[in-house]
């Protein structure tokens, strides 16, 4: 029996139209699937809740001089963070399946065009911890081809840390070989969610000095 | 043997394995190929994820425990049973002698507790570990304080969530079946209460749990009030010993429920008003010294109806995840309040007397026949109040409500040729 993801009741299978042609199933119920709040407008260049054009965290990345436009699927609330528990902290990766159909459906309505996705990376010993790397799995749900080349460098958690101490440019991801060529591609970075857009910017950051043409950043959750 | 997460010790095995080409996880028995999932550093098992991550490159420890036991045991007072629970009692310990599991099919009220006593104190004098399961939480805090002054000698470990005598010793334990987890062929006995609890539960879960906790020669006594498909057929095939109780213990039969027909139920709440119907029960009621529970399906509907009644009646909503529920169902059973509004989660093992019980939106699909004769169950347990009324309001009648009602009166007219 198809069960939800995430609160295991059963799930019901309508026979739509479009089943007879994709085996489409449904990985979250009804009750949970109506939590998931699409980002529609806000800041133009991260998606944040705003009535200006763009955010305050917007313009100090912007007077950092990185071009980069972030794409959110969903905001943050309550029940995604109850998602992502699910997904981090007890290590159920299963969970994102959910997002697969979502993600493509995304994919086909912003129209990227071919870009090369980078996931943030994760720590080697959170890795051990957790089991995956959830971004990388994202990642392999877009239809694009994934650069592994970046690394973590230490093994800290943004989470702990202030705001102010988040948007410095420190040196907490590196690329795996600097000798890598980069020019001229289309990056799309991939995260599970964008708060301050510390870790992406960071990560742009590497990117824009080895003359990548246009940085873009994908996240399931804005916030 | 008891089972728990260390790193690197002695007696260590892996987590999930693989066994004849299936995995398998040896924490929580799970064998269902579907639960399992792939990640990156291995597979896990999806089935008891809820107790930390099971996988192929996790490992679980199993320590060795001594026991302690008193020479004898025995009762602090004398149990008095009613003629069918004594039969019951003896089919208990016969079936522990035997080594059989055994299934007790009881109505609610029938004193399912008590008929267990006996066999619980010959174990324990045959120096063995009892376990006594059960699916809530709420039964575990409501039968402990029973058990330590009926068996007053005994060393008893009470085990829920976050329960102070977690890793304790102990001869009987008092557990929520999700605690079985952490022992592995560690109980001589097991008494499983209320097998079918939960809406949509996971019985190949537990399943799997009691096979791993459990000695493998141990029997299991089953008790029940609404046996399961499953169970009702393993019954009819005579695959399981059984015995039924088919009356309450002071003897007057179960409420047979009404039904009333109700319009657009939930619309109605959603849009701050109450159905004329329900709310016409509820004032008649208003002036009779009886208590009322109210069912409602979900969290969002008993929260509206609060609301909604708050001026008119003295009321209380209660659920699952609140934290003050303790302390409301306390107010409840000691008169503070006459009416509970609450959702399934008090359906089971809380016992108030002199009360009348409604469903509201009896048509919700977690009102199955087994959620509704345990409700139902609910009302006239007292002997000093063995009558009550029951309603199931509903905007149409569903097979569920149809095979309660079927149910009660069978169990009824049964308790009749028993006379
Ligand atoms: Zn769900
Ligand atoms: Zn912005
Ligand atoms: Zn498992």
């Amino acid at each position: 029996m198809n069960r939800c993801l995430h609160c295991g009741v059963p799930i019901r299978q309508v026979m739509k139209f479009s089943t007879f042609f994709v085996l489409q199933r449904d990985f979250l119920c009804g009750d949970c699937l109506k939590h998931l709040v699409p980002v529609v407008g806000g800041c133009c260049r991260c998606g944040k809740k705003t009535n200006d054009v763009i955010c305050e965290d917007c313009l100090y990345w912007k007077s950092r001089g990185i071009k980069l436009t972030n794409y959110s699927m969903y905001y943050y609330n309550h029940f995604a963070r109850a998602l992502i528990n699910q997904i981090k902290f007890m290590g159920d990766v299963k969970l994102l399946l959910a997002f697969k159909n979502k993600i493509h459906r995304f994919v086909k309505q912003k129209n990227f065009n071919q870009v090369s996705l980078v996931p943030v990376p994760l720590h080697q010993d959170r890795l051990l911890e957790r089991g995956f790397n959830q971004s990388l799995y994202l990642a392999k749900l877009l239809p694009f081809q994934i650069l592994d080349i970046m690394v973590k460098l230490n093994n800290e958690k943004q989470s702990k840390k202030s705001k102010m101490e988040r948007m410095k440019f420190d040196v907490q991801y590196k690329l795996k070989n600097n000798a890598i060529n980069l020019s001229n591609q289309k990056i799309m970075i991939v995260d599970d969610i964008y708060t301050t857009g510390a870790t992406v910017h960071k990560i742009a950051k590497i990117l824009v000095d080895k003359n990548v043409k246009e940085v873009i950043s994908f996240t399931l959750f804005r916030s | 043997m008891l089972v728990e997460y260390t790193k690197d010790v002695e007696n260590c095995v892996i987590a999930v394995i693989k066994k004849n080409n299936r995995f398998f996880c040896q924490r929580c028995g799970n064998i269902d190929q579907e639960s399992f999932f792939k990640d990156q550093l291995g597979v896990y098992c999806r089935n008891c994820l809820i107790f930390g991550k099971s996988s192929t490159y996790r490992k679980i420890c199993r320590k060795q425990v001594i026991d302690e036991y008193n020479d004898e045991y025995c009762l602090k007072k004398v149990i008095y049973l009613s003629k069918l629970q004594k039969i019951a009692s003896y089919k208990c310990v016969d079936a522990y002698k035997k080594k059989k599991d055994l299934l007790i099919y009881a109505v609610c009220g029938a004193g399912k507790t008590e008929i267990v006593y006996e066999v619980i104190l010959k174990a324990l004098n045959d120096k063995k570990i009892v376990c006594f399961a059960t699916p809530r939480k709420d039964v575990v805090l409501e039968l402990v304080p029973r058990f330590k002054r009926d068996f007053f000698q005994v060393k008893i470990v009470a085990l829920y969530g976050n329960s102070p005598d977690k890793g304790k010793i102990g001869n009987l334990y008092v557990t929520t079946t999700h605690q079985l987890i952490n022992y592995y062929h560690y109980f001589d006995l097991i008494i499983l209460d209320e097998v079918d609890a939960f809406p949509y539960y996971n019985n190949k879960m537990l399943e799997g749990f009691i096979k791993k906790a459990k000695k493998k020669e141990a029997p299991v006594i089953l008790l029940t009030a609404t046996p399961t498909k499953k169970l009702r057929y393993m019954m009819n095939k005579k695959l399981l010993d059984y015995f039924i109780i088919p009356y309450r213990y002071h003897r007057y039969p179960i409420p047979i429920p009404r039904v009333i027909l109700t319009y657009q139920t939930m619309k109605k709440i959603n849009k701050n008003k109450c159905p004329p119907k329900i709310f016409e029960w509820l004032m008649k009621k208003k002036s009779s010294d009886k208590r009322i529970f109210i069912f409602v399906p979900n969290i969002s509907c008993g929260m509206q109806l609060e609301q909604i009644l708050k001026p008119h009646i003295n009321c209380q909503f209660v659920h699952a995840e609140m934290k003050e529920r303790k302390r409301i169902i306390n107010d409840f059973r000691q008169n503070k309040f006459q009416f509970i509004i609450t959702t399934t989660i008090l359906e089971r093992g809380v016992t108030v007397s002199n009360v009348d019980v409604c469903i509201i939106g009896c048509d919700d699909d977690i009102y199955d026949e087994r959620a509704i004769v345990q409700i139902v169950g609910r009302a006239g347990r007292d002997k000093k109040y063995p009558t009550s009324d029951v309603v199931l309001f509903t905007d149409y009648y569903t097979l569920g409500i149809k095979n309660a009602i079927k149910e009660i009166k069978k169990m009824n007219t049964k308790r009749l040729e028993n006379e």
